[in-house]
């Protein structure tokens, strides 16, 4: 299902200056899109956006459109928009709804709201429980687990709402390096399964690997989209406040220096492998 | 539908798992029967008919397991009250003529204690019914009968909502209080020093509850919260014809009882 956002600019209710300046911008389905960009570049109001959210929530003043599989999010109401596009955001702690005593009941909340028969809630809460790896989990309570788990079961509640399309809005950002390991094992799970990605976020090493496509923005507008190579690549990009991943800082002075040429590694493992070839030479 | 043993920690709820046949009772019938106890107790023309009423909680409280729960809460809620009670009652009940016992210039009275008696054996079996349809009725299952029979989506939630956020609000306070510390607020010393220590703690707390708040409200949204669809609920809660025909009955005679009760009331004002 396919996300395109045509010349939104959104201002926030009693704020002089636009969130989103003029964004146009298509997500083709099956995509992994990653959203950059230094705090209050606009990331977290674009997800808010393609949720429904913006401007539905919010409120406040918004012009151009955003369309999901061909839906304008201004014309639907953010419960119908909850059957295409599933949010995860940052806080794992604030996500758990508070209404469920069991890991598996606070899974199976949202399918209960949408009214979908109990076997078939049974059984896809089940499937995203495992899915996330806390099916061993589900007669806990939410309200135990840990902030990786906590996330892991934000993400599982949105998989078990089977939408085309899941937007990730910093939700490794207050992880630690396991628990961020382990949401981008799951992103890569769900990229490969062809659902429709788009994720906010701060980790450069992971943007750069998993990635199809990056969107780089700065203060409310885009200042760079394409591959990661194409992003990473710009000379300038540490001026939109972002900084590329640290061995392909090292690459990119190893090329200044003359000493190594070629296509930018998007991993650490390329990376070793081009620095072996220098070593060599 | 899996549920565990201890799962009400972060919650301000009193519940206590037990595997019985009370527990296992449908929350409207142990909300129906709660609501007739407390009707009769209050409306009771004796002594006798309120302490039948509070052996029948009892009874079910050894049925249910939670004996000593119901006993700890129930002493521990009651006992200043029932104390105030005898001693006010007991020595200043008005119209007293039958002094039962003089210490000095303190005279305790038949009538008084007759009556401080009536009242607390009252007060004792309405708050055991009240602690024992807690200690036995997870208010999840108790709201979400509600929702099923008609109570608002909204209103359940904020229901459920509010028992959570207490205790979030209390960890919350605790670490925001800490870190105020560390900084070098002093919340010790006189009532106007730790009046100003509490503004710095305030602050924190009430913006950060509304941000969490504000996420809260967006996941569920998201998860269709405001649907229009009707509910189906994953966890059936069992209703057996018996304790629907149960119901009605025990809310009828408790009707008829109320009635016979204002009657005999009118009758004996007349003459």
């Amino acid at each position: 299902m396919d996300i395109v956002v045509d010349s939104l600019t959104y201002t926030y209710p009693g704020q002089a200056q636009p969130a989103l300046k003029d964004i146009s911008l298509s997500i083709q389905s099956g995509e992994l899109c990653c959203l950059i960009g230094a705090n209050g570049a606009g990331k977290s109001t674009l997800c808010c956006a393609i949720a429904g959210f913006v401007p539905h929530f919010y409120k406040g003043e918004m012009y151009g459109s955003v369309t999901v599989g061909g839906l304008d999010t201004v014309q639907s109401s953010i419960g119908n928009l909850a059957r295409r596009v599933g949010i995860v955001f940052q806080n794992p702690f604030d996500q758990i709804t508070g209404a469920t005593l069991t890991v598996f009941a606070e899974v199976a909340f949202g399918l209960e709201n949408l009214g979908i028969p109990r076997d078939e809630t049974m059984r896809r809460v089940e499937n995203a429980l495992r899915k996330v790896n806390l099916w061993d989990l589900r007669t806990r309570s939410p309200l135990e687990l840990s902030g990786g788990q906590q996330q892991r079961l934000a993400i599982a509640s949105v998989l078990a709402m089977d939408p085309p399309i899941i937007v990730l809005d910093e939700a490794t950002s207050q992880l630690d390096p396991a628990g961020t390991r382990e949401i981008w094992q799951i992103i890569a799970m769900l990229h490969a399964s062809g659902k429709t990605l788009l994720v906010a976020e701060h980790k450069m090493e992971y943007v750069a690997r998993h990635a199809s496509k990056v969107v780089l923005l700065y203060k409310g507008g885009i200042a760079a989209c394409g591959s990661p190579r194409d992003v990473f690549g710009k000379a300038d990009i540490a001026a939109f406040g972002v900084r590329r991943p640290r061995f392909m800082e090292l690459m990119s002075g190893l090329a200044r220096e003359g000493l190594w040429q070629g296509e930018m590694p998007l991993t650490l493992e390329d990376a070793a492998s081009a620095l072996k070839k220098v070593a060599q030479s | 539908m899996p549920s565990g043993d201890d799962v009400t920690m972060g919650r301000a709820t009193l519940y206590v798992h037990r595997d019985s046949a009370i527990h296992r009772l449908n929350p409207l019938t142990k909300g129906v029967f709660f609501c007739c106890v407390v009707v009769v107790a209050f409306t009771a023309p004796s002594v006798g008919t309120v302490l039948s009423l509070l052996g029948a909680v009892v009874v079910a409280a050894v049925v249910a397991k939670v004996l000593r729960n119901l006993a700890t809460l129930v002493l521990k809620s009651a006992f200043l009250i029932v104390f105030l009670i005898f001693v006010v009652q007991g020595l200043f009940y008005p119209g007293s003529k039958a002094a039962l016992w003089r210490i000095g210039p303190v005279t305790v009275w038949r009538e008084g204690l007759n009556f401080a008696v009536f009242t607390s054996a009252r007060l004792i079996t309405i708050i055991a019914a009240t602690v024992l349809f807690i200690l036995t009725t997870k208010a999840e299952d108790l709201v979400s009968e509600m929702m099923a029979h008609g109570l608002s989506r909204k209103l359940g939630y904020v229901v459920l909502m509010t028992m959570q956020i207490v205790p979030q609000m209390q960890a919350r306070a605790t670490a925001i209080l800490d870190a105020q510390r560390s900084r070098g607020l002093e919340t010790e010393g006189g009532l106007m020093k730790r009046f100003r220590a509490y503004v710095p703690i305030v602050g924190p707390l009430v913006v950060g509850s509304i941000i969490s708040l504000e996420t809260r409200s967006l996941a569920i949204e998201a998860r269709g919260f405001s649907s229009p669809t009707r509910r189906v609920r994953v966890e059936e809660i069992p209703d057996s014809r018996g304790e629907r025909i149960s119901r009605w009955a025990a809310a009828a005679l408790t009707a008829l009882f109320v009635v016979w009760r204002f009657v005999s009331w009118i009758s004996s004002s007349i003459h």
